[in-house]
């Protein structure tokens, strides 16, 4: 049984989602844990349509019915786990009623989905931002780790807990310690004095005790006034972060701030600095990390271009000047400075990784294979290190709250054929590309009196945008939907709120309170245009043929319905 | 991978303007500002953000540059939203 809860892998992680496909071929099946019925809820036996935030209401009556009819792994529980009473206890208030009436999923299908997922001999538990873009997001992960728990299907051959990660090396990005709390191999800055000592000795230098800001955090010290340089590597905060308005104010503020990209993006128009770095996937050799753990050799195939350098030769150069020469490292070096760093990747030699076609953490030593479960010795007997502890995960609602002036739930999401700000995903042209647009269900649209292709207000009680209405029946009354694939056409985070989960310093982009109105006629025509449209562009016409563009058209977004305007310049 | 947009020489902001700039004068001018954050205490007043699409070797030395080099654990990536 494969449950995605808060994923919608069809789209964003189309590569996972072939294999997805060829296990329902062979008969396993599918459940979908959604506010809207997305492209993967498409395909899958069961689709719940639970009201955004409403995860830990619906993972606890689940849990509740689990143990109710006796679906439990008792032995494992007894075995491998910790805080059992006091969880049973706590899930116990949410009846299939009242996790119906908390989270918007009808009684019936949160029993199905209780006894699917309880009686499944293998059942994989993936989740991505649908669970951790809310103020809540810790525990909204704690809740769905106490399912696997309650039913073992954790640690073992088919069985699991996946986070599906975004972007292609986030999960590297963390191991190698590219975040505030841990040391290069997941080493806990705090906790582990020993793994200190280690990088003290190798660095010669103290390394600060005390875990650094993240990325929330250091918007916050900003806003103080005591972040006053920044150093950005290959990210786009000024369209990318919540409160798009703030964030840009915060960026501009700053005495210095560098920024080291491929192109010039939003925030690089704002840096004292630009300095042009490689795009690592093609024109550097390096490895990156999957969301199972895997580490994946990738070679260079192309010399980045013009005077564009390798971020490794920058960065090192930066390091020389600033008083330490780490001898103009390859990346081969710098993985094997890693290695010796970092217990879990250290038998991971460039010549293992290519062999095998990459190894999965931990690989402590050079003979070992790497491992397949991460948690598999929750099933030895004793347990090999510490018990699995069950949470308590109160239900809370999210923070931007919906009322008369902002009646509508916006939640913000991906599609498949763009990525994040459009940085890189802009740059090509593809027939798939629509630019942005408000997706509203058919009841809101008509309710409002908008026509699909209208130009429409949406506002939050942070900011408004315009953008082009679409009706989408998968959207129930109540939920809209956009991306922030087109910053420049639609700045969709002008909207959204910075409400952060403390642990975790994640906003609550799945959750904003909206209002949608109609604009005046003579307003209804300025809505930026994307960039002018080059010879051999085509277009979407009316009845889905291709129609040419010649250099100098101005193309408006196509709003999927319609003949896009077109004038020439 | 060839875009017109993408970034083929350092730049530097000269009067409110970024120009084209050597790599000399971008590093120099790129460490004058990372020098200056690291007198000023950089464990409050400087900060990093990382490549989540780039390799674990820019990753790793990117916080080494943070840790070693500027003496603060201020340095984070996408991997919170």
């Amino acid at each position: 049984m494969i449950l995605l809860w808060g994923s919608n892998a069809r789209e964003t992680h189309p590569i996972f989602f072939h294999h997805v496909l060829k296990a329902i071929h062979n008969g396993a099946r599918l459940m979908v844990v959604d506010p809207r019925r997305s492209a993967s809820a498409q395909w899958a036996d069961l689709w719940l349509g639970l009201d955004v935030g409403g995860d830990i209401a619906l993972a606890n009556a689940v849990a509740r019915e689990i143990i109710h009819e006796g679906l439990t792994d008792e032995r494992f529980i007894a075995n491998a786990t910790t805080g059992y009473a006091e969880y049973a206890a706590s899930v116990e208030p949410y009846t299939l009623e009242e996790g119906e009436r908390l989270s918007g999923v009808p009684a019936a299908s949160i029993r199905e989905l209780a006894h699917a997922y309880g009686r499944a001999d293998r059942a994989i538990l993936c989740w991505t931002l649908g669970i951790t873009e809310h103020h809540n997001a810790v525990d909204n992960v704690l809740a769905l780790i106490n399912l696997a728990l309650l039913t073992g299907h954790v640690g073992k051959y088919g069985s699991g807990l996946n986070p599906l990660r975004g972007q292609n090396n986030v999960q590297g990005g963390g191991d190698m310690g590219a975040i505030p709390n841990k040391l290069p191999g997941f080493q806990d800055i705090e906790k582990d004095a020993e793994a200190r000592a280690r990088y003290e000795e190798a660095w010669g230098v103290p390394i600060v005790p005390k875990y650094g800001w993240h990325l929330t955090q250091m918007f916050e010290a900003m806003e103080r006034g005591e972040l006053r340089t920044l150093y950005v590597i290959g990210e786009n905060p000024a369209d990318s972060e919540a409160d798009r308005q703030k964030a840009l104010g915060l960026l501009k503020g700053l005495d210095f701030l560098v920024v080291q990209d491929i192109v010039m993006t939003r925030t690089a128009k704002l840096a004292d600095v630009v300095l042009p770095g490689s795009a690592s996937w093609a024109e550097a050799d390096g490895t990156v990390t999957s969301s199972e753990r895997r580490v994946q050799l990738c070679r260079k195939a192309m010399n980045p271009p013009g005077e564009a350098r390798d971020d490794i030769w920058i960065i090192a150069e930066l390091a020389r000047r600033l008083g330490f020469d780490w001898g103009e490292p390859t990346a081969e070096q710098a993985w094997d400075e890693l290695r010796s760093l970092s217990p879990m990747h250290r038998g991971m030699r460039y010549d293992r990784l290519a062999e095998h076609g990459g190894l999965q953490w931990p690989c402590p030593s050079e003979d070992h294979p790497g491992s397949q479960f991460l948690h598999g010795r929750l099933w030895k007997d004793p347990v090999e290190g510490p018990l699995a502890p069950f949470s308590v995960t109160p239900f809370e609602p999210p923070v931007d709250q919906l009322d008369d002036d902002f009646p509508i739930r916006l939640t913000t999401g991906r599609r498949l054929e763009s990525y994040n700000t459009g940085a890189q995903s802009n740059l090509y042209r593809s027939p798939l590309h629509r630019g942005e647009s408000l997706d509203l269900s058919p009841e809101d649209a008509e309710r409002l009196g908008i026509e699909s292709g209208e130009i429409v207000l949406v506002s939050s009680r942070r900011g408004a945008v315009r953008a082009p209405a679409r009706i989408d029946r998968n959207l129930r009354a109540g939920l809209a939907f956009m991306t922030f694939h087109f910053p420049d056409q639609v700045a969709t985070n002008e909207l959204t709120i910075d409400a952060t989960d403390p642990k975790s310093g994640t906003a609550e982009f799945k959750a904003t309170a909206i209002r949608v109105e109609k604009l005046p006629v003579a307003d209804a025509d300025r809505v930026e245009a994307p960039a002018l449209a080059e010879d051999g562009d085509v277009v979407a016409g009316a009845n889905g043929d291709r129609v040419p563009v010649a250099h100098g058209d101005r193309v408006t977004a196509g709003n999927g319905d319609g003949q896009p305007a077109r004038e020439r310049t | 991978m060839r875009a017109r947009t993408r970034l083929t020489t350092p730049l530097i902001r000269r009067d409110g303007e970024l120009c084209p700039a050597t790599w000399e004068e971008a590093l120099e001018r790129t460490t004058a500002g990372l020098e200056r954050a690291r007198e000023a205490d950089a464990s409050r007043s400087f900060g990093m953000f990382s490549c989540s699409k780039s390799t674990n070797e820019m990753n790793f030395l990117a916080q080494k540059l943070a840790r070693q080099v500027m003496r603060t654990n201020n340095i984070d990536s996408c991997n919170r939203t």
